[in-house]
């Protein structure tokens, strides 16, 4: 990993830096009549721990968000379906970054099974149309990452104890 | 999906059915793929997301087909394409003569730009978040990466053997034999049994090739993946600058699909429509000062 930053980080972070504002969440709650700035202070909130339970990464967990506020800018959303936003962009997300995303079943069992399937799967849907399926966000999670690693690499330290950090 | 009307049925790939389209729209002529999921239980699988998103990262190229558009559809989901008048299959299957060896080289070239250009995008996309162990997703990300730039020069080296030979340069009865001289390094090599077979040289592969093509062609054909040949430094191959020089793109043959073969030689590389003004349809100067240029 180590010998990847020194080979690629600086590329990367310039692509990313230019990407991002690609996926920038436009006034993402602007147009919405139900779901308040508290609401998704809430979700997010308990996206949190979700995201912990099922041993996500925390770029998994930064995707889901960035997913679900770009949909917002674009869709209004009634406050009894927003919980289910907030599992359907992690599973989005975790698709898109881990190797074992979390069933479908297991996330609708933490909505205490308020939602079936078929709306999940609908609602996938049409995020991801929403979207048009743009899914390479530049996350939090990749810019703390290579902040990190540049002040690691300022301050002299080798391989053996960035692994040690990590 | 009613955006665009269907003109009919292309082909069928590994993942669906290609159909020819218009939108209705800009009336411009797409392929359409459309994606059937088998497996509908956790909704739409990653590795389609993933291959979306590797379409979408790649930016515009001449050499490299372009995604327009992607949407669901019934339970499955569109990948909208720019419509190509033909592939090189068809091209090697469907050639009346011989192809010549300029019109080789000129194939060869225009797929090494596509390639070189998919390995440097491959290459500035490496980033992979932080993982503090080195877990199973970086090795899936690793062979992500690997398939368009190293994995790929053998496909390469296949793709020039069969243009050279007009014929499928080691032919196997399946999958499996035909991987047989590429993966024995791979942990689950044992697992399946070969025949020992004794290597043929090349020259004797493709009889009455120059030898700068045979050179060309063991450069790609060599396992260890760091000694192989990058598509860049291939396209500085002698071979490239020799005798007969390759030819433009406007000189290869495209082949009718459906095997008609009328008419088929010479034509430009797109479509004439009654309805565009004139002038839509000469050739843009910047598409042949692109190409004399793009070898640099």
């Amino acid at each position: 990993e180590w010998q990847n930053f020194r080979e690629y980080g600086e590329s990367s972070y310039k692509i990313q830096k230019i990407n991002e504002e690609k996926f920038l969440p436009v006034n993402c709650l602007a147009r919405q009549p139900q779901v308040t700035a508290e609401a998704r202070c809430r979700l997010v909130s308990w996206l949190i721990p979700v995201h912990r339970h099922f041993k996500l990464s925390f770029e998994s967990c930064c995707l889901a968000v960035n997913i679900m506020d770009r949909f917002l800018s674009t869709t209004p959303v009634a406050a009894d379906c927003f919980q289910l936003l907030g599992v359907t962009s992690l599973l989005i997300a975790s698709k898109q970054v881990e190797v074992f995303s979390p069933r479908i079943s297991q996330l609708l069992a933490l909505c205490c099974d308020a939602f079936t399937r078929d709306q999940l799967c609908n609602l996938e849907r049409i995020v991801l149309s929403r979207l048009s399926f743009r899914l390479a966000t530049p996350t939090l999670a990749f810019f703390l990452h290579h902040f990190t690693q540049c002040r690691l690499a300022q301050s002299g330290w080798g391989p053996s104890d960035v692994a040690r950090c990590w | 999906m009613d955006q665009y009307s269907i003109l009919g049925r292309i082909g069928e790939g590994a993942h669906g059915i290609v159909f020819k389209a218009k939108h209705i729209e800009t009336g411009e002529t797409v392929a359409l793929k459309k994606v059937a999921l088998r497996k509908l239980e956790d909704g739409i699988p990653n590795q389609a997301l993933r291959e979306i998103k590797a379409l979408q990262e790649i930016e515009d190229n001449q050499y490299v087909v372009k995604l327009k558009n992607v949407f669901p559809h019934g339970t499955g989901f569109v990948l909208v394409f720019e419509y190509m008048l033909s592939d090189l299959s068809e091209v090697i299957r469907n050639s009346q003569r011989p192809l010549t060896e300029s019109q080789v080289k000129g194939y060869m070239m225009m797929l090494l730009k596509g390639v070189a250009f998919c390995h440097e995008n491959s290459i500035m996309h490496r980033e992979w978040p932080a993982h503090k162990d080195a877990s199973l997703s970086g090795i899936e990300h690793q062979s992500f990466c690997m398939v368009p730039g190293n994995t790929m020069k053998v496909a390469v080296g296949c793709i020039f053997g069969e243009l050279l030979n007009n014929s499928p340069l080691f032919p196997g009865e399946n999958d499996i034999e035909q991987l047989c001289c590429e993966i024995t390094e791979l942990p689950d090599y044992n697992k399946i049994t070969f025949k020992e077979n004794p290597p043929i040289p090349l020259e004797e592969i493709v009889p009455d090739t120059s030898a700068q093509a045979v050179d060309l062609l063991k450069k790609f054909l060599v396992y260890p993946s760091k000694q192989r040949i990058r598509a860049s430094q291939a396209l500085l191959h002698p071979y490239f600058f020799t005798d007969p020089l390759p030819a433009h793109h406007s000189e290869l043959p495209i082949p009718q699909l459906g095997g008609k073969r009328s008419h088929q030689r010479l034509q430009p590389p797109y479509e004439f429509s009654v309805d565009r003004p004139l002038h839509e349809s000469l050739v843009d100067p910047g598409l042949i000062q692109g190409h004399a240029w793009g070898c640099f």
